[in-house]
């Protein structure tokens, strides 16, 4: 099960498992069929080596998880890209940014890295209670998509190590909908592969009943008038900032979410990154129009749901 | 004619929320008293010295605008603090958010001959359809007297329940005529905009706005502030304007508090998530977030 296809019967919803040269529409087309897509040994080994190898000091120190949702056997990791060249590399990936483009943009007029975890499973731990990520937010479900999550395979993920566990179709379940234990399915996929949902898909961490540890790193990027999970601009300082790529640096949010949204003293927060002075106006002329061509949202409580 | 509902400084913050739900806006006279407006004052002038005039439209060519003010000004932070400005932020935005945060912080110095600028809504920097529920709530303090001549923000009053496409007829809007001290406060949702100044002097007001904890400040409060700045400012400030969760995991550093990066060894600052803001999230009905039907793109 589980093995690359290619969209050979165009009557048939693409994926959810995809080849490294998937097209990004067809990972969306999964996306809205499925819920998720897989894209299989998108990072090549020698990236995929240089990511682990940045990280394992960081997770030789931390110690494990110490709630029910974090993991009593986890140890887990943020501020990735402080951290790891490699992790910004990935975080840039072209698929996925065409990917978050489609997803993502009809909504907003620039998205952001939300927050960058690795979550690394020790033998022994259990499955992580299953949840949407869009409940960050205060939004009945389903909603528009609020954040795109990707999770890169840092080592295999199987059956028994606790490759995430995943709800197809539950992207579109009304709110309050709990899975039965018929509809969950692991995810399998080989190091080097993406996980791929948006922040209606009900997913969580599998148990790991195996005896060696399940490595994943997730990057999970939002509408870009939305506050960020992850302060990216504390974990990631100006002095840090400046030794970035600037297309990394304006995904992390050193950049305007929207006309005016953002600013530094009347400024780009991406020109405090400059040694000359930058741009010092309040928005990006190119912002306005991308604002015009969003459909404005209705945002209301849902009556049917008001709390006492 | 709508008027502006007007209290004077020992109104209860239920009677102004009332007046936003019904009108969209509230001026409460002579909130600040003149000494803590002077301080005020003081504190900006070198830096209203050093500035040029802005150089677009909306922000006015013969108008003078400062950010950062947090940063900057010391009596600024105390006025962001305000317990009635807190008490009425607490009754509008806790409906929709476990948390608020100081969104923008401006002074606008009209000078004389500027002319008027397009009346707005502060909501439409989000992609919302209005009338919306109040995704923000701006206050306007007057540092110098607001007059119909030199500059009142123009203000339209019950325009928060308009359809998006209503326009403002002239004799619908008014100006938020209030003495030095006063504040004008209204929601995101409400049209206004800076009026004309034909007088011979300046006209000073300090925008400070506040917004839903999960929605991201036009204000990039971190880098205006930075850790080494702000450790130096209250708590009570420190997490205003931001350095705080905006709800459950939302807004960490380093997988706890961020008000762990500006003080040192609390213990409440470690994990991405304490109770009161669980139970604060608990009690918040679900929003529907839905693309305008009638606006669907082509």
């Amino acid at each position: 099960m589980n093995r690359p296809t290619g969209r050979n019967d165009p009557t048939v919803a693409p994926g959810p498992v995809f080849a490294r040269d998937a097209a990004a529409a067809d990972v969306v087309a999964s996306l809205e069929e499925h819920g998720y897509a897989l894209v299989h040994r998108l990072a090549d080994p020698a990236t995929l080596a240089r990511l682990n190898d940045e990280l394992d000091p960081y997770l030789a120190a931390v110690p494990l998880g110490r709630t029910d949702f974090a993991g009593h056997r986890t140890k887990r990791i943020n501020n990735l890209i402080a951290k790891s060249p490699a992790a910004g590399e990935l975080a840039l990936n072209p698929l996925v940014m065409s990917v978050c483009d489609r997803v993502l943009l009809p909504y907003c007029v620039r998205y952001h890295l939300h927050v960058t975890t690795i979550i690394e499973l020790q033998p022994g731990e259990r499955s992580q209670g299953l949840h949407r990520d869009g409940g960050i937010y205060p939004v009945r479900f389903p909603s528009i998509p609020m954040t795109l999550a990707t999770i890169w395979a840092c080592t295999d993920f199987t059956a028994e190590n606790g490759g995430t566990n995943l709800v197809p179709g539950s992207h579109r379940w009304e709110h309050g909908r709990e899975p039965r234990e018929d509809e969950i399915v692991p995810s399998v996929m080989p190091a080097g592969s993406v996980l791929i949902y948006t922040s209606n898909f009900i997913h969580g961490s599998g148990p790991n009943s195996s005896n060696g540890t399940r490595r994943g790193m997730a990057l999970h990027y939002n509408l870009g008038w939305l506050r960020q999970e992850e302060n990216q601009y504390l974990s990631v300082p100006p002095d840090v900032a400046r030794g970035l790529p600037e297309p990394l640096q304006r995904l992390i949010g050193y950049d305007f979410g929207g006309p005016y949204l953002g600013f530094v003293e009347k400024g780009n927060p991406q020109a405090l990154l400059q040694d000359e002075a930058g741009d010092m106006a309040r928005a990006r002329p190119e912002d306005y129009e991308r604002a015009q061509r969003i459909v404005p949202l209705v945002i209301a409580p849902d009556a049917a749901r008001r709390n006492a | 004619m709508s008027a502006i509902p007007t209290f004077e400084r020992d109104v209860t913050p239920d009677a102004i929320v009332e007046a936003l739900d019904r009108e969209g806006c509230a001026v409460v006279r002579n909130l600040a008293d003149a000494e803590a407006v002077a301080r005020l004052n003081a504190e900006f002038e070198p830096y209203l010295k050093a500035m040029d005039h802005g150089t677009s439209t909306f922000d006015g060519f013969r108008t003078k605008r400062i950010n950062g003010l947090i940063a900057k000004s010391r009596t600024c932070g105390e006025f962001a603090l305000n317990p009635l400005v807190m008490a009425v932020c607490d009754r509008v935005l806790l409906r929709h958010a476990a948390s608020y945060r100081l969104h923008i912080t401006s002074l606008i110095e009209l000078q004389p001959d500027e002319k008027a600028q397009v009346i707005h809504r502060d909501g439409l920097i989000y992609p919302v359809r209005f009338p919306s529920i109040t995704l923000t709530v701006p206050t306007m303090w007057a540092c110098s007297d607001f007059t119909a001549a030199n500059g009142a923000t123009n203000i339209v009053p019950g325009s928060h329940l308009w359809p998006d496409d209503r326009e403002p007829k002239e004799h619908e809007i008014v100006p938020a005529a209030m003495p030095a001290g006063s504040v004008l406060i209204y929601t995101s949702s409400l049209l206004h905009g800076g009026g004309r100044n034909t007088t011979t002097a300046g006209r000073r007001g300090m925008a400070l706005h506040y917004n839903l904890g999960w929605l991201r400040q036009e204000e990039n409060q971190y880098l205006a502030v930075p850790p080494q700045v702000a450790r130096a400012l209250p708590d009570a400030l420190k997490r205003l304007i931001g350095y705080d969760l905006g709800g459950p995991y939302l807004g960490f550093v380093e997988g706890g508090n961020p008000l762990g990066v500006v003080r040192d060894g609390h213990p409440e600052d470690k994990g991405r998530s304490n109770p009161a803001m669980d139970e604060a999230a608990r009690r918040l009905t679900p929003l529907l977030m839905t693309p305008d039907p009638t606006r669907a793109a082509c």
